[in-house]
């Protein structure tokens, strides 16, 4: 009937107080969308939660057991259906608050209703907690919708032309032959009704089967950026290899491109920093706000488990080794779950791969001595400059294979804004990032020379893409200095290595310098806030509207703000619009009245003259707040508090702000 | 016109809008955001919708509950016909010792079951029928013949299907022990069964009744008005001295509903001695079930019409499933005497049974899923009242709050329940017993009901309480149920 997919990991989750608001000691939460298509992979997360020392009593280990079902039985066992989570949980600290969060991808078979059935058991199957409220309906899948809609329409067609004829009939007929006419038509308008009503629904069920818009898939998460701050929506990160700032953009820089011609037509952050030394660790930092251990510090030459690997409360792993577990989660992982697209480009990778090795996500074995670590003529990928094959959260699933792929994936995803990744972190080869002075490969050039070479030709390419021109960005750094270990930004110390230096003495990965390219950056823009690799996730993270990972989530870490995205609105033409004499925005909402306490939709079109003050804009009703689509289109449910009048508000950068209101009744 | 700046009119536009809307409210969210939102998000916002949000304590417009609590009745025996509730009736089969297969079958027109044993729901008896969670043992349990397997249809009952259909019922309410009628309604008073797994009365050689840990005695340790109201035989008197303190002749429930002078928690049971002659008030066989239910009748029909309904709430349970078949295999919850081995578990919990919440808060003709047992109902009243743990029992226990709408408006509108006569019933043994799977003459082992023995065995007169039988005077409301007037 159903069946059971991957596993995104295990996080921990601040503890939820909404345990103990029913007098309820343990809580066990089940999240799954109201209705799912058949045969598509949804999310399902369960959150456990617990007071402190509620779950002492408990025989360990505990585990958390769910299963779809129609209805649920009184117990796991007792429940009869597909099993979507069988997990053994992480014993609890005694005398500790408990808090869990398991995530996973379910599939349904048969359409029909069904319930969330989950149970929170120790070792004797006892039942600390249970949560069998949630339900969803599965629906046909996509073909099927669509085969059930276009049948439905012939039959209405069908029943369209038999009207008209009917009425063409009647118009014509008189007395006894016109009665009966007229009930026929009555008839056939009632079966119309009833075929109308199954298509509507049909409709419906195609729009959860199919996805929005009938296929285009989603696109970004709310971001949770400053005002001011626009959302970058597809973001390129090529990172470069060991210089100092003071060379690569100094005033006589041995790469002008970057160091002149980039800088210049970007915002140029002098003041940015590796977070140590020497590679690995911080490209792992780029990706997971993981601080740097001895291992990754020394660029992991075994490819061994990252042990004991166990999370602190702000989610840093504890421990040494390379391969963090799955507990670990990445910026990637986020991406996934947030059902954003994420792609490593990793170049040379595809290339001379060694037989029995995959061409993509590819790693040494567990425990296995690295075979990457030193550049060959056809081979000059490293898998150190490729963070994202560290983490068993990213490397334990098919999804890997299909997301760090080789660069020359990168031209063809290019080609369309829609097949453009929303997140992309590009690696050159030894050669092109300049690692090696001179290339493995003789004929081709290395340092500075292979760096020029290599942004010469991508930049541009990326720049020329749609997903650039409509709010891209470039973001292009080295990930750790040439000399020097300083830091910035006060980054932490430890846990895991006595000196985040590494090899140098020095709390950091000393100062690199980097520059984002962005049609919503004003060119020549020069920010003198440091920056680091932690706060670069940050931005990204918040770009993306999702929560911090480690580091990532220090206290008083400063993300990239309007001092990088310097221009007002990223869009030029809302930038015209603001001078454009008669220039005009009108905002307009149904239903315009309301009733107190009963919760609705509100339906917003944002009408302007200019184009873009249509699409993007805020719009407020009540303390809740979304953005108009590209139609100017927005959606807000709220269930008024108060009767009285409710003001909605839309504004846009550069735009004429609009308003309206609603009325609440009692 | 600029097909962005204005609603298309189109005909093709009316229906599409029409349908994004209608999208809109089936996914919880605008349509247009459903692509744009995070998974994580629209993951919130549904379970946001979907579940229940109950008030804080304070704000619980909950002033007045009470617990009628019948005995001996499974769900599906009961209940198992009711639209939307997870019940089987016909077409089950069960076997016997010898292995033959019988069917489950409606009992039309026996209303005492007086040619068959009372079913077996003891301890034992039900760990025989949970059968390693089968749930198949119902006629290889004790003396158990074909009654245990018999149902009654909606027209059979008087008065709860009516009550059942238009408040809320509960198709996963367990009992709370996997045992008789004492250890259950221990658990429904203190969530505990001090040990016991039958139907022991608790002499000790201190004195008489358990220690009070009662949620009557934390209620009044906090300054809670409560008050617990029997028919003929006080359950109370288990807890001894105290526990007789509080408690009052159900006719002191009546006249306190009408003047809206009931206790913030008050408990109500029926008159439980007559079973031999099958003239007993509570539903367990042999009595009339019949006169159970123009009792529970009346306990509804004066908590309705009370001035007290309006911030009420009135829980329908009965004590067990009295040896009648279920086909839901009962959970195992912590407890503080439990056992990894099921047979002297006291965290296994016992058969469903029907379960029914009056209140104006209730949903109205609906039937909620989740599991429950007498211990969510003690949580309910710790909840509003900011009462401590009984035990671990109840600390464990899915709060009942969370099967009520606090966000509808309350619907006072009292619907319309009938009012069953009350029937004069034929003592047991008056007829000669039919023929038929274990139809067994009654006439040698008479078996008078277990709390009868509180009565038989001196126990309240020890305590100095002075037995009356429950005649109709004593039992019901209504004086048209006397056989008066009204």
């Amino acid at each position: 009937m159903a069946v059971l997919l991957a596993t995104l990991g295990v996080a921990l989750l601040a503890a939820q107080p909404a345990a103990a608001a029913l007098d309820e000691p343990v809580s066990v939460t089940a999240q799954a969308p109201e209705a799912v298509a058949a045969g598509t992979a949804f999310p399902l997360r369960v959150d456990v939660a617990a007071e402190a020392s509620a779950l002492d009593v408990a025989a360990q280990p505990l585990r958390l057991r769910v299963r779809f079902a129609p209805e649920c039985g009184g117990s796991f066992a007792g429940t009869e259906g597909p099993t979507a989570i069988d997990r053994v949980l992480p014993a609890p600290t005694p005398g500790a608050a408990y808090s869990q969060s398991v995530s996973v991808r379910a599939k349904l078979g048969a359409p029909g209703p069904e319930t969330v059935c989950a149970f929170l058991e120790d070792a004797a199957e006892r039942q600390f907690a249970t949560d069998t409220e949630a339900t969803l309906t599965v629906v046909p899948p996509c073909p099927a919708a669509r085969r059930k809609i276009g049948k439905l329409k012939q039959r209405l067609a069908r029943i369209d032309r038999r009207l008209r004829k009917l009425r063409r009939a009647r118009h014509e007929a008189d007395g006894a032959r016109r009665r009966h006419l007229a009930k026929r038509i009555h008839k056939l308008r009632r079966q119309r009704h009833r075929v109308v009503k199954q298509l509507r629904r049909a409709f419906r069920e195609a729009q959860i089967a199919c996805g929005g818009g009938g296929g285009a898939r989603a696109s970004a998460a709310e971001a949770n950026l400053p005002a001011g701050v626009p959302q970058i929506k597809h973001l390129f990160v090529i990172v470069l290899e060991n210089e100092n700032a003071e060379t690569s953009f100094g005033p006589n820089s041995p790469a002008p491109y970057l160091g002149t011609t980039l800088r210049e037509a970007g915002a140029f952050i002098p003041n940015y920093y590796g977070i140590g030394h020497e590679s690995l660790d911080n490209y792992i930092a780029m990706v997971s706000g993981q601080p740097p251990n001895p291992q990754t510090q020394s660029d992991c030459q075994l490819y061994t488990e990252m042990l004991p690997g166990t999370l602190r409360e702000d989610s840093v792993a504890l421990g040494q080794g390379c391969v963090f577990p799955r507990g670990v989660r990445t910026v990637a992982n986020q991406l996934e779950g947030a059902g954003l697209s994420w792609h490593g480009y990793m170049q040379d990778m595809a290339n001379a791969v060694p037989e029995g090795e995959p061409a993509s996500c590819r790693h040494p074995a567990i425990g296995a001595i690295d075979p990457t670590q030193k550049a060959r003529a056809a081979d000059q990928y490293a898998a150190r400059h490729n963070p994202f094959v560290y983490f068993h959260s990213i490397i334990d699933f098919p999804t890997c294979q299909e997301n760090d792929v080789d660069l020359s994936r990168l031209p063809g995803d290019l080609a369309r804004a829609r097949t453009t990744p929303s997140y992309s972190f590009i690696t050159p080869d030894l050669c092109s990032d300049g690692h090696d002075e001179t290339c493995a490969n003789p004929a081709l050039p290395g340092g500075f020379a292979g760096i020029e070479a290599f942004l010469r030709e991508w930049v541009p390419r990326i720049e020329a893409s749609a997903a650039y021109r409509d709010q891209g960005a470039i973001f292009v750094t080295f990930d750790e200095s040439a000399s020097g270990a300083s830091s910035c930004c006060n980054e932490p110390a430890g846990p895991n290595t006595p000196n985040n230096g590494g090899p140098e003495y020095g709390s950091g990965g000393g100062r690199v310098g980097a520059v984002m390219l962005s049609p919503c950056i004003e060119p020549g823009t020069v920010t003198q806030t440091p920056y680091n690799h932690y706060a670069f996730l940050r931005w990204s993270e918040d770009d993306f509207g999702l929560p911090h990972l480690a580091y990532a989530g220090a206290a008083g870490l400063k993300p990239f703000g309007s001092d990088v995205f310097a221009k007002p609105g990223c869009d030029p033409e809302a930038a015209v619009a603001a001078q454009k004499a008669g220039a005009w925005t009108h905002l307009r909402v149904r239903p315009r009245k309301a009733v107190r306490g009963k919760a609705q939709h509100f339906r917003f079109l944002l009408r302007s003259n200019v184009a873009a003050c249509r699409r993007g804009a805020l719009v407020r009703l009540a303390g809740h707040r979304t953005r108009t689509n590209r139609r100017g289109r927005a959606l807000i449910r709220i269930r008024p508090r108060h009767s009285g009048r409710l003001v909605a508000t839309a504004r846009a950068p550069s735009c004429k702000p609009a308003a309206t209101s609603v009325r609440v009744r009692r | 016109m600029s097909s962005i700046e204005g609603w298309d009119d189109s005909e093709e536009g009316l229906r599409r809008r029409e349908f994004l809307q209608r999208a809109a409210v089936t996914a919880g969210l605008g349509a247009g955001l459903a692509g744009v939102l995070s998974p994580d998000t629209i993951l919130a916002e549904v379970s946001k919708r979907s579940r229940v949000n109950v008030p804080s304590p304070r704000n619980l417009p909950l002033d007045t509950i009470v617990v009628l609590m019948m005995e001996n009745r499974s769900f599906d025996h009961y209940l198992g016909w009711l639209p939307n509730a997870d019940g089987r009736q016909g077409g089950l089969s069960y076997a016997d010792a010898a292995g033959n297969q019988h069917g489950t079958h409606r009992l039309t027109g026996d209303f005492q079951g007086c040619a068959h044993p009372d079913p077996d729901h003891s301890w034992l008896g039900g760990r025989q029928q949970l059968d390693g969670g089968r749930m198949d043992g119902f006629l290889r349990s004790g003396e158990n013949d074909a009654f245990s397997i018999g149902y009654y249809a909606e027209q059979d009952l008087p008065f709860i299907p009516a009550v059942a259909r238009s408040f809320t019922t509960f198709d996963r309410f367990f009992c709370s022990l996997l045992a008789s009628t004492y250890p259950n309604r221990e658990y429904m008073h203190a969530a505990q069964s001090y040990g016991m797994i039958d139907n022991t009365l608790p002499l000790s050689p201190t004195g008489l009744g358990f220690p009070d840990t009662t949620i009557f005695a934390a209620l009044a340790a906090a300054g809670v008005s409560n008050r617990y109201f029997y028919t003929d035989i006080p359950v109370s008197a288990l807890w001894g001295a105290p526990g007789l303190a509080r408690s009052g002749q159900v006719q002191e429930y009546y006249e306190r509903c009408a003047t809206g002078t009931l206790p913030a928690v008050s408990f109500v049971d029926p008159a439980f001695n007559g079973e031999e002659q099958g003239t007993s008030g509570d539903e367990h066989p042999h009595g009339d079930v019949r006169l159970g239910q123009a009792f529970m009748a009346d306990v509804v029909h004066a908590f309705l019409e009370s001035p007290q309904f309006k911030r009420g709430a009135l829980f329908i349970v009965y004590d067990e499933w009295g040896g009648f078949f279920d086909h839901v295999r009962p959970p195992r919850v912590p407890d503080d005497r439990a056992n990894a081995d099921v047979n002297q578990d006291f965290g296994q919990m016992g058969i469903r049974i029907p379960a029914v919440l009056v209140s104006p808060y209730a949903r109205r003709g609906h039937v909620d899923h989740n599991i429950y047992g007498f211990e969510s109902i003690l949580k309910l009243i710790r909840y509003r009242f900011g009462l401590p743990p009984l035990t671990l029992r109840d600390k464990y226990a899915r709060n009942i709050a969370r099967s009520f709408d606090f966000e509808a408006k309350p619907n006072y509108e009292v619907p319309h329940l009938p009012d069953p006569p009350q029937i004069v019933s034929q003592a047991c043994g008056a007829g000669a017993p039919p023929a038929g799977l274990g139809g067994q003459a009654l006439a040698g082992r008479p078996k008078e009901h277990d709390l009868a023995t509180l009565h038989t065995s001196g126990y309240l007169e020890r305590l100095g309480f002075r037995y009356r039988a429950a005649t109709p005077g004593r039992t019901f409301r209504h004086p048209s149920k006397l056989g008066l007037k009204p």
